[in-house]
């Protein structure tokens, strides 16, 4: 409502451009998405060492993971309050999985079914 | 003076401010935050008859007042009300109350979010309590341990209600803590920066942290059992290859940071109420604030230390015990930086610095016993015995209601403008104060010489007669105390002698505002600088005093009241009853209906999600509204005009 | 979502605030927050129970990893099309913002599609119920749950979308290219089912829900009546939100791809 006056608007919208180059950014990002989904559908049929392609498998999904969050939902130009906010659940998330999962052994007795 | 008149969306909005309609649609987080207190208390007292029964039942040996399957439901009953109706909806009141308050806020960051907050509250506190109505109350623990909840071990509609009425809760807690955290960090007053907010809102923001994190989980169990009992999963069963002790494990994922959802409320009211008390700054703030958040991150860390008694092996056991060790060490920190606050003080010997002082020695011997239990080989012996329960009831009782108490005396006068007798006040202390310990010290002893705990009844020569015969008459002046301080607190509201502004001398935000606060809170926006703003203002160096800036020439905003809250409630009541009347007969549910309808689950179910789906819809179409009130000149005095540079703040 | 600008929007001084970050966004990633314990509850009991049995079922038997990274492709799109969305209602360019939502919700809808076929294949081909094993328990209320939030997120878009639209059907013809979208979205679903009916499976329902579609479009556009024109700039941050949300769910999908189906391959 009362927009401070003392700095008229530049002639050119500096936002509208910043979000145009936003758009090659997301472009991109989309582009290597989709590659390392089809690198990882292709890794999991190689006769690689099973190690090696589940760190692999790990190490891309991280990536297209960070990649999302930080272009596709704007942590890269947001406040990094953002960022912790997130990083908070998603520590406190991974640290208890993890966890989790270190906790439970084979059955040794097998399935029941 | 508002434009309340026009009609927003396909609906009209409710305007009324008073009476019933003014009640059900209320925004003003004043108002939730009574609500939340008058439900909270009368939860306590209903929590408290149901513990005083068990007690009742334990006072001799053989006894036979009430029968095996109803002692199981009184307890199970007595925890979840204690912990879900009673202390958290009680801190919840105080968060809604008091928070945006020292803030220095209009009011929360979503209004009607809060209020769906109340209503959810409102609605899992009822969908437990039919239980009893219907005589199938939940007969396994407050947490419900597998596969005692599943359905070949517990076929009743008992646990249906438990679970639905717990997922309930959950949603009310989980929209209060978005909309707590939100306005703490963004709703804050000019100059009040986060290292200057008062500790009970640092804790408030730690707690609603808690909260987010800790409910999904038991949000997840809690689905996945209702899986189990309605639709044939095998998440807990054991006989389709489900493991039990993952229920343990989600459960106290949950109930670990639960216990820190109940207690750092109260720790915030503690490091408000000493200082005033003391006439000195809290001592150490920077290092309660950190302890606080340091407590809350390792709740999350902990939580095997529920199940060392199950097998976790060597390492997760010896893990589990070290990070438990080390929440003994942040919490240690808060407890000497309170009694540093203390240290030198001009002490003054009010209502809520004896339940404050009562608080710091209760929780110290609660826990002294929790520190006992973070070693696995003494857990081992403790396990399930009335040890824990005279350890869980000192942090409980003796650290969270002491405070919650505590703050009821210290905040009555902000939110009634009335005083609480002090003499009154102190005898009830003494009477909770003896009470409670005659009550839980002897469990100690009765935990040590092998009594368990959830136990019917006992043999006369177990040798366990006369500790719990004490017991239960400490049980009793207890609960008579808190029945007197409820009474108390009902007749001051209508007969209570008018307070003034600020009776305690207070140092915080809420006591620069009237009392009980306006509607819009403040008429000014308060421009903070200082930690202790009020107490600076009267005693205070100049440059220190706080600046007030009056609202500009449309005055100020507030939100619109809404109906949409509460609907979406009942229609989570109505779908929620679908569930837990699954699989029934029509009769079960309404006994006046004939025989033979089979319940189908999309009856209710379905219609109460539609109902929900609608009022959300609706509640996004009605906007959150708004109208203009202006304070009077008197108000503003010494207040200066907005700049108009500054693009409006306020 | 309202029309106050009668008064000249009160609420842009509550939208100043301390941090910088606006309440709604921050509530929304403070909500993200939490939906990580939610998914992290979930996975886990998955994965647990995939730990204690490693052999008590093969998913390979049973999981179609091509129509699974099919559907993982279709939802990274959406993820995409949502952000040029946040973009251009940022930039004011609401045609172009109209494309990408209706993309967005499109491709969110095919994602659901797949869902729907996978399960009742698992079903009624695999055997594979809630109460067949632990695994199929597991299975079906981690994915389920992953689909009720893909389906509550293209709900929320569309409700968006037809808050985008003019009051007054008269109006339509005004908006550029808006006819072009709409119709395009009204045919565009029905073309490809009735393509899959005759190329992969001869199965009515296919034909069904194309028919269902062409009457369902119209009449949803009736019943938003009450949404449209309600949409202005303001609203960019509520677009955000719900991008927000829309992106959570793609990068859950990440995870839940990776752990729940690709490493059964290995």
């Amino acid at each position: 409502m009362s927009k401070p006056t003392e700095h008229p608007e530049p002639s050119f919208n500096t936002h509208v451009l910043d979000e145009h180059q936003k758009y090659f950014t997301f472009f991109n990002v989309a582009m290597a998405l989709i590659l390392i989904t089809a690198i990882e559908l292709v890794i999991v049929y190689l006769p690689i060492n099973i190690m090696i392609v589940f760190c692999a498998l790990a190490i891309l999904s991280m990536v297209k993971f960070l990649a999302v969050i930080w272009w596709f939902m704007h942590l890269r130009w947001d406040r990094a309050l953002c960022t912790i906010l997130f990083m908070i659940g998603l520590l406190v998330a991974t640290g208890t999985v993890t966890a989790l999962l270190f906790m439970f052994e084979v059955d040794p007795n097998g399935a029941p079914m | 003076m508002s434009t309340t008149d026009a009609t927003y969306g396909i609906w009209n909005r409710p305007l009324k401010k008073t009476g019933i309609v003014g009640f059900l649609t209320t925004v003003d987080h004043k108002k939730i935050g009574i609500g939340y207190a008058i439900g909270a208390l009368f939860f306590l007292l209903v929590g408290g008859v149901e513990a005083l029964i068990i007690r009742l039942q334990l006072m001799v040996p053989e006894n036979n007042l009430v029968d095996a399957r109803t002692y199981n439901e009184l307890f199970t009953m007595h925890g979840t009300t204690m912990v879900f109706l009673a202390v958290m909806p009680l801190s919840a009141a105080f968060f809604n109350y008091i928070m945006p308050l020292q803030v220095g806020a209009r009011d929360v960051a979503f209004p009607r979010l809060n209020a769906l907050g109340l209503w959810c509250f409102f609605v899992g506190g009822i969908v437990v309590n039919l239980s009893w109505l219907y005589q199938v109350a939940p007969a396994i623990g407050w947490f419900g341990y597998a596969p005692l909840t599943t359905k070949p071990y517990s076929p009743d509609i008992g646990t249906d209600f438990w679970i639905v009425g717990l997922q309930i809760l959950g949603i009310a807690s989980l929209a209060g803590s978005f909309n707590f955290i939100t306005t703490i960090l963004n709703m804050r007053a000019p100059g009040l920066s986060m290292m200057r907010l008062p500790v009970f809102t640092w804790m408030t923001l730690v707690t609603s942290f808690l909260i987010i994190l800790a409910f999904p989980p038991i949000t997840i169990a809690l689905v996945e059992l209702m899986f189990d009992r309605h639709f044939g999963t095998h998440f807990f069963d054991v006989g389709g290859g489900g493991k039990p002790i993952l229920w343990q494990h989600l459960f106290w994922i949950f109930g670990h940071p639960e216990v820190y959802i109940l207690i750092l409320p109260a720790m915030g009211i503690i490091s408000e109420v000493l200082p005033v008390f003391s006439r000195k700054p809290l001592f150490g703030y920077p290092l309660v604030v950190f302890s606080g958040a340091v407590i809350g991150f390792l709740g999350f860390a902990v939580w095997s230390h529920h199940m060392f008694t199950t097998g976790l092996g060597i390492v997760a056991t010896s893990a589990f015990a070290f990070l438990t060790m080390l929440i003994s060490i942040p919490t240690g920190v808060k407890i000497f930086n309170w009694i540093g606050t203390l240290w030198g003080g001009r002490i003054r010997f009010t209502t809520p610095m004896l339940f404050a002082l009562g608080f710091i020695w209760m929780f110290m011997l609660g826990g002294f016993t929790g520190i006992m239990h973070s070693s696995p080989p003494v857990d081992a012996q403790q396990q399930d015995s009335y040890f824990v329960i005279a350890h869980f009831h000192y942090v409980l009782i003796g650290g969270s209601i002491f405070a919650l108490l505590c703050g009821i005396y210290y905040w009555f006068p902000k939110v009634t403008g009335k005083l609480m007798n002090d003499n009154i006040g102190k005898l009830l202390f003494y009477t909770i104060f003896v009470g409670f310990n005659l009550a839980f010290f002897p469990m100690h002893i009765l935990g040590m010489t092998g009594m368990p705990r959830r136990t019917h009844t006992y043999k006369a020569e177990m040798g366990w007669a006369e500790p719990n015969f004490w017991s239960t008459i400490g049980a009793l002046i207890l609960g008579f105390g808190i029945l007197f301080v409820v009474i108390q607190l009902i007749y001051s509201c209508f007969r209570g002698q008018p307070s003034g502004e600020n009776p305690w001398d207070a140092r915080t935000l809420e006591w620069d505002t009237s009392s009980p606060p306006k509607e819009y809170n403040f008429g000014y926006t308060p421009v903070i600088h200082s930690r202790d703003q009020v107490w600076e203002n009267k005693y205070g160096a100049a440059e220190k005093k706080m600046g007030k800036i009056a609202p500009g020439p449309h005055g100020i905003h507030m939100p619109d009241q809404s109906w949409w809250p509460l609907m979406v409630a009942i229609g989570l009541f109505i779908s929620g009853m679908g569930v837990i009347f699954h699989h029934q007969p029509m009769s079960t549910l309404l006994p006046f209906l004939p025989e033979g309808i089979h319940f189908h689950i999309l009856y209710f179910t379905g219609f109460g999600m539609v109902v929900t789906f609608m009022s959300i819809i609706l509640w996004a179409i009605e906007g959150p509204g708004g109208y203009h009130l202006h304070p009077t000149a008197e108000e503003l005095e010494g207040a200066v005009q907005p700049d108009p540079q500054q693009g409006g703040h306020h | 979502m309202s029309d106050l600008a009668a008064h000249a929007d009160p609420l842009e001084e509550l939208k100043q605030t301390n941090t910088g970050v606006e309440n709604k966004k921050m509530a929304m990633w403070a909500f993200l927050a939490s939906d990580c314990m939610f998914f992290g509850t979930l996975i886990s009991t998955h994965l647990i129970y995939r730990k204690i049995y490693p052999t008590v079922v093969d998913p390979t038997q049973i999981f179609s990893i091509e129509l699974t990274g099919f559907s993982s492709f279709i939802l990274l799109m959406s993820s995409f099309l949502m952000a040029l969305t946040v973009s251009s209602a940022h930039k004011g360019n609401l045609t172009s913002m109209r494309t990408f939502l209706l993309g967005t919700i499109l491709f969110g809808g095919v994602f659901l599609g797949g869902q729907v076929y996978e399960f009742s294949h698992f079903v009624h081909e695999k055997g594979l119920t809630l109460s067949s094993s632990v695994f199929g328990s597991t299975f079906y209320t981690l994915t389920g749950t992953h689909g009720i939030h893909v389906a509550l997120g293209v709900f929320w878009l569309a409700m968006w979308f037809f808050a985008t639209l003019p009051k007054k059907f008269s109006q339509f013809t005004r908006e550029e290219r808006l006819p072009a979208q709409l119709i395009t979205f009204w045919v565009a679903l029905p073309v490809v089912m009735v393509l899959v009916y005759f190329i992969h499976h001869h199965s009515t329902a296919y034909l069904l829900i194309a028919a269902g579609w062409l009457v369902l479009f119209p009449v949803l556009m009736l019943v938003t009546t009450p949404l449209r024109g309600r949409y202005s700039h303001v609203n960019a941050l509520d677009v955000e939100t719900a991008g927000l949300y829309w992106h959570f769910v793609d990068i859950v999908w990440i995870i839940i791809f990776t752990a729940v189906y690709l490493v059964e391959y290995l």
